[in-house]
């Protein structure tokens, strides 16, 4: 007659659980416990630091792309003695610089914004838009759309062309603050990808020390099997298989942790307004990438142990 | 089928626990390994399920030479053997059942066979009705069993024993030793390390006698079984 009772009741008893999983006493562990907090831990870092990596290489990509093949010139609304220009004045600046500009063939599109538009777009910081006209000599914006990989020819031209035109404008191709953008995102992406690849490397550490730990302790059981004709490969195998599922377990209460900071940071930065800072959207690729970690931790742990377990069985006669 | 020509070992930097022991035991004997404590018996105990390797001098087993053999291959060699250790060696997290089909699952048998075999076993050894039991609750006669039960289950072609009757009482331990017996008669080469007097003169196998690490052999004295050794 079978006793149905739970295993620990069984235990208790001096009866033994029916279903034998491991040769070594493998489920009684208490290090189990902090391999797979460990892992969990690792897990939720790596998330954190690639989705962060991801973000900053996506907001760079994102500013790059929205300003390639493009520029803007600057009128400024005040001539060179600092004396205000008259709106007509202003006006014919324009229309000087739109019809050199409609005269050469690779601008796709020309985009005039007049002192009052760009008042507007500054009123958020600045205030209201009549009153900074007034005090602000604030200048006329002229964007510029060019046929893909013109710039490099169409720049200096219309550089020359602009200025010898109207002499006080500017043309702005923001490469100079883009660059600088670009470097710092480019340093901080590469800060998280270096963190995710610490973290691997803390891992595979942390895995064979507690690999060589539990071996340690389950010194006797391991020599009895050894003796007992088990191959290296019977041996490791058993350790595989436990390393899988603890790094399973670990890792998916990593992922899941991890995605509930991302969605919390994502909703925070979402009540926040920062139209300049990323938002978090996860692509398809992005979240394929992103669950890639835990297997690639998993297949992390399982290779550790495997590789520790040979190498220690290798120490025996 | 095994034979140790000039055989020493040391530990270390150690001196020598075995020196030039030389022996071939023949399949099918029954040999009893016998001498003082410290002279060596579990040494060669050792040496003989290859938890070590010699120092120097030819260990060869079942036709190999163990000296020169990578790792692997002793694999295959220790399958072929039965140990029953002095202090039984049983798992304490696995049941008797589990204890005893270790070997043949380490053999990949499969577990239908593995389930008619181990069965068979403990009921030939008085513990069917312990199948489920964790080795801590059994009695030291009991555990002893099971560790018997486990060391040829694989029907190894030779077992080791020792101190096998060491925990027990008198009439327990004759009744393991014509279990010793009847395994041999069904073709196991054994060598039981021992103290018991009393048993090595009853049972009158040849005796490999150790004295501070050097082997000395004695031909049967009473109810020669076996084929004995060669010097």
């Amino acid at each position: 007659m079978k006793l149905s009772l739970p295993n620990r009741n069984l235990k208790r008893l001096g009866i033994a659980i029916e279903k034998r999983e491991y040769d070594l006493p493998f489920n009684d562990d208490r290090a189990n416990r902090f391999l797979m907090l460990l892992i969990g831990l690792m897990t939720y870092l790596a998330l954190l630091s690639a989705a962060g990596g991801m973000v900053l290489s996506g907001m760079a990509n994102r500013w790059t792309s929205g300003l390639a093949d493009r520029l803007t010139i600057e009128v400024p609304t005040m001539d060179a003695n600092g004396l205000k220009l008259s709106v007509d004045q202003q006006q014919s600046r324009l229309n000087i610089l739109e019809g050199l500009l409609k005269g050469e063939g690779e601008i796709l599109e020309i985009h005039i914004q007049h002192p009052n538009d760009v008042a507007k777009l500054v009123e958020p910081w600045l205030g209201n838009s009549e009153s900074i006209l007034d005090q602000v000599p604030l200048p006329a914006l002229i964007g510029v759309t060019t046929k893909p990989g013109a710039e490099a020819t169409l720049v200096p031209r219309i550089q020359q062309a602009v200025t010898t035109a109207v002499p006080d404008a500017r043309v702005e191709t923001h490469q100079s603050w883009l660059n600088d953008l670009l470097r710092l995102t480019g340093t901080l992406s590469f800060t998280a990808y270096l963190i995710g690849f610490i973290t691997a490397i803390t891992t595979i550490s942390a895995v064979a020390g507690a690999v060589r730990a539990r071996m340690a302790a389950h010194h006797e059981q391991l020599e009895i099997l050894h003796l007992i004709g088990a191959a290296d490969e019977y041996i490791t195998r058993q350790f595989q298989k436990h390393a899988l599922q603890l790094s399973f377990f670990g890792s998916a209460a990593g992922f899941v942790a991890a995605m509930l900071t991302l969605a919390f940071i994502d909703s925070l930065s979402g009540s926040m307004d920062m139209t300049l800072l990323p938002t978090l959207v996860l692509s398809g690729w992005t979240f394929f990438f992103l669950i890639l970690i835990p297997v690639v931790g998993c297949i992390i742990t399982v290779f550790t142990t495997r590789i520790t377990v040979l190498q220690s069985l290798a120490e025996m006669p | 089928m095994i034979r140790f020509d000039n055989v020493g070992l040391r530990y270390g930097i150690g001196p020598e626990v075995l020196s030039d022991v030389t022996f071939a035991l023949d399949p099918g004997s029954f040999h009893f390994l016998c001498g003082p404590s410290g002279a060596g018996k579990t040494s060669l105990m050792r040496l003989l399920y290859l938890g070590r390797r010699p120092t120097r001098g030819l260990v060869s087993m079942f036709g190999q030479d163990v000296n020169v053999l990578p790792r692997t291959d002793l694999v295959p060699i220790r399958q072929r053997i039965g140990v029953v250790f002095q202090d039984f060696r049983l798992l304490g997290h696995m049941s008797a059942f589990d204890n005893v089909a270790l070997p043949l699952r380490i053999c990949g048998r499969p577990e239908s066979e593995i389930q008619n075999n181990v069965e068979e076993i403990l009921d030939w050894i008085g513990l069917g009705d312990y199948m489920h039991a964790l080795p801590n609750t059994l009695s030291g006669g009991q555990q002893q069993r099971i560790a018997i039960a486990r060391a040829v289950i694989n029907r190894p072609k030779l077992l080791l024993a020792d101190e096998p009757t060491g925990n027990l009482d008198d009439e327990i331990g004759f009744k393991l030793l014509n279990l010793f017996e009847q395994l041999n008669r069904m073709g196991t080469t054994i060598v039981i390390a021992t103290h018991n007097q009393q048993l090595i003169e009853h049972f009158g196998h040849q005796r490999l006698i150790l004295e501070r690490g050097h082997l000395k052999i004695e031909k049967p004295v009473s109810k020669p079984k076996g084929k004995g050794t060669t010097p």
